[in-house]
């Protein structure tokens, strides 16, 4: 309506328009133009060049679906795929677990609330090799964990966690669970006191105002900082490298068969498997999200 | 009375939680004899840094690593701050797939793409150079460099800009005396991003470095396979330096939540 009642730009006027938006273009071009040469270059040529790799014979030239059939064909890749899987699944349940009480603590303000925030970050801000050295070192066999626990008699003999697969589990969770707690924070954040007391102030007991209010407003952070912990444990790589012993999930694995057994082809074809899996998880969230948005 | 004191007993627990294992490695890089079932050290000693410092060349390892994050960081703010730029300012075709393009490389695992950046510096010779494992950090830093300085971009309020060009500024002078001083912050975090990303990341690092290239982090993996268990300790609390002062600088100015996408471990 209301561009109708203006008549359209014509003659030198529409001509200047067009050049200033043909310089817009252009100029915003020339000053995009370094990273995105940069990134085809140091990014998508050698992601092109593994996907290549995986593709051919680990001897000789052609193309093969060799490599694929190998890892997704027997026993001992599925086994990777599945341990890696596993661990990201159990490792993103268990933190939000210990992530949702939390952040509902953390709403509060009391003395230390500070630092407890400081606390959190610890995990994700350090180096991940430094956090997974630590954590080997507490859960040792003469650790802290296990002298304690022995001194105060609630076990008679150390317990084994390093090298196994429930240790690797609390390390993940250890190292991965702020990511789920920071988002499920800051959705909690968003959501209107007034609910909440109205709840109380209709009766209900905290339990219920958590049941029937919060935790229907927060389901959607608790997703989002659930992909967001499963994407890590999934990518994770210093943790199972220092502290995995026998067990391999995919990023070591693949480093393994690239590093000590040079087998590139092998080692490209796990690696784009992995990535698709990775990319693929995050747009189907991605997706997700707008589809709650729109509807 | 005694729930307040359960809610306590769980924080402390939480605490321990999640410090301890720091602890453990500063217990074993600042103590010695620190033997089976005993809970401290025998004896404290700068032993293991003195030890680092003379069969690792620790000081070498410091500069490389350092001398790799600086050259990450300017190389990241040259590309990214045009870029960023361009697309909180300007009307551009396709900018979604733009930034699809540019933030596609967080969305993958490093280790996918550390085996192409591998064979690729490698065949080119950028391996076992600090350009070059520079370079690869800079894949890393680059895409959330630009979320950051895009979001401070955008933030600007463009009367601010052409209120400068009212009152007299020239081009330059509108740059120097308006647009820097608004997008500092921005252009601050992200170098602090790049850098930190760049001092702490192992995965790139560990595909691509070599005998004059040894970093903090790769350092400490060496060590521990040598089974030098204290020795790795002792580089990895030189290691840990930067982020905890970034974190002690961070949590100052802001809230926690929003420095979630630039950190990542792996």
């Amino acid at each position: 309506m209301s561009v109708a009642a203006y008549p359209a730009p014509a003659g030198a006027a529409r001509t200047r328009i067009v050049r200033a938006r043909l310089r817009e273009i252009v100029i915003g071009g020339l000053l995009t133009c370094p990273l995105l040469l940069f990134l085809a270059a140091a990014f998508y040529y050698p992601l092109a060049y593994t996907i290549g790799e995986s593709l051919t014979p680990e001897k000789g030239t052609g193309w093969t679906l060799k490599n694929y059939a190998g890892f997704l064909g027997s026993r001992d890749g599925l086994g990777v795929l599945a341990l890696t899987l596993w661990l990201a699944l159990a490792a993103t349940l268990l933190s939000l677990v210990l992530s949702l009480p939390l952040a509902l603590y953390l709403r509060r303000r009391f003395f230390g609330r500070r630092a407890l925030q400081f606390l959190m970050m610890l995990p994700i801000t350090i180096p991940a090799l430094v956090g997974a050295l630590g954590l080997v070192i507490l859960y040792d066999r003469t650790g802290w964990i296990n002298v304690v626990l022995l001194k105060l008699h609630v076990i008679g003999a150390p317990l084994r966690i390093d090298y196994t697969i429930h240790g690797l589990i609390l390390f993940y969770v250890w190292m991965f669970f702020p990511y789920g707690a920071l988002v499920i924070m800051s959705g909690l954040g968003t959501i209107d006191p007034a609910l909440e007391e109205a709840g109380r102030v209709m009766g209900a007991s905290p339990f219920v105002v958590f049941r029937r209010v919060l935790l229907p407003l927060v389901r959607g952070s608790l997703w989002a900082g659930g992909v967001m912990i499963f994407l890590q444990c999934f990518g994770a790589f210093s943790v199972p490298l220092l502290a995995g012993g026998d067990y391999l999930p995919l990023g070591v694995k693949i480093y393994r068969v690239a590093n000590v057994f040079l087998d590139w082809p092998q080692a490209s074809a796990m690696a784009v498997v992995m990535g698709i899996i990775q990319a693929g998880l995050v747009i189907a969230y991605q997706r997700a999200g707008r589809a709650r948005h729109l509807s | 009375m005694t729930a307040a004191w359960l809610r306590r007993l769980l924080l402390l627990a939480f605490a321990l939680f999640i410090t301890l294992p720091l602890v453990m490695v500063l217990l074993e890089a600042f103590g010695s004899d620190w033997f089976g079932t005993a809970m401290l050290p025998a004896h404290w000693t700068l032993r293991w840094f003195v030890w680092a410092a003379q069969t690792v060349d620790l000081v070498d390892v410091m500069l490389n690593t350092v001398e790799i994050a600086l050259l990450a960081t300017v190389f990241t703010l040259a590309i990214a701050l045009p870029a960023a730029w361009a697309i909180a300012r300007y009307r551009l075709p396709l900018k979604p797939v733009l930034i699809g393009a540019i933030l596609f490389p967080r969305m993958i695992p490093e280790i996918t793409f550390a085996l192409g950046v591998a064979r690729i510096f490698y065949a080119i010779h950028l391996t076992n150079t600090a350009v070059g494992i520079g370079m690869a950090h800079v894949i890393l830093a680059a895409p959330f460099s630009v979320v950051v300085l895009v979001s401070s971009f955008e933030g600007m309020d463009p009367r601010l800009l052409e209120a400068g060009a009212v009152l007299g500024c020239g081009p330059l002078s509108l740059f120097r005396r308006v647009t820097l001083p608004l997008a500092l912050p921005g252009i601050v975090a992200a170098a602090l991003f790049s850098f930190l990303a760049s001092y702490n990341d192992f995965v790139l690092t560990l595909m691509v470095y070599g005998s004059d290239t040894v970093t903090l982090p790769v350092q400490t993996y060496l060590s521990l396979g040598n089974g030098y268990l204290s020795v790795a300790s002792a580089i990895s609390t030189i290691l840990l330096v930067p982020s905890l002062l970034f974190l002690l600088g961070m949590l100052r100015m802001v809230n926690p939540e929003t420095l979630l996408g630039g950190l990542k471990g792996a």
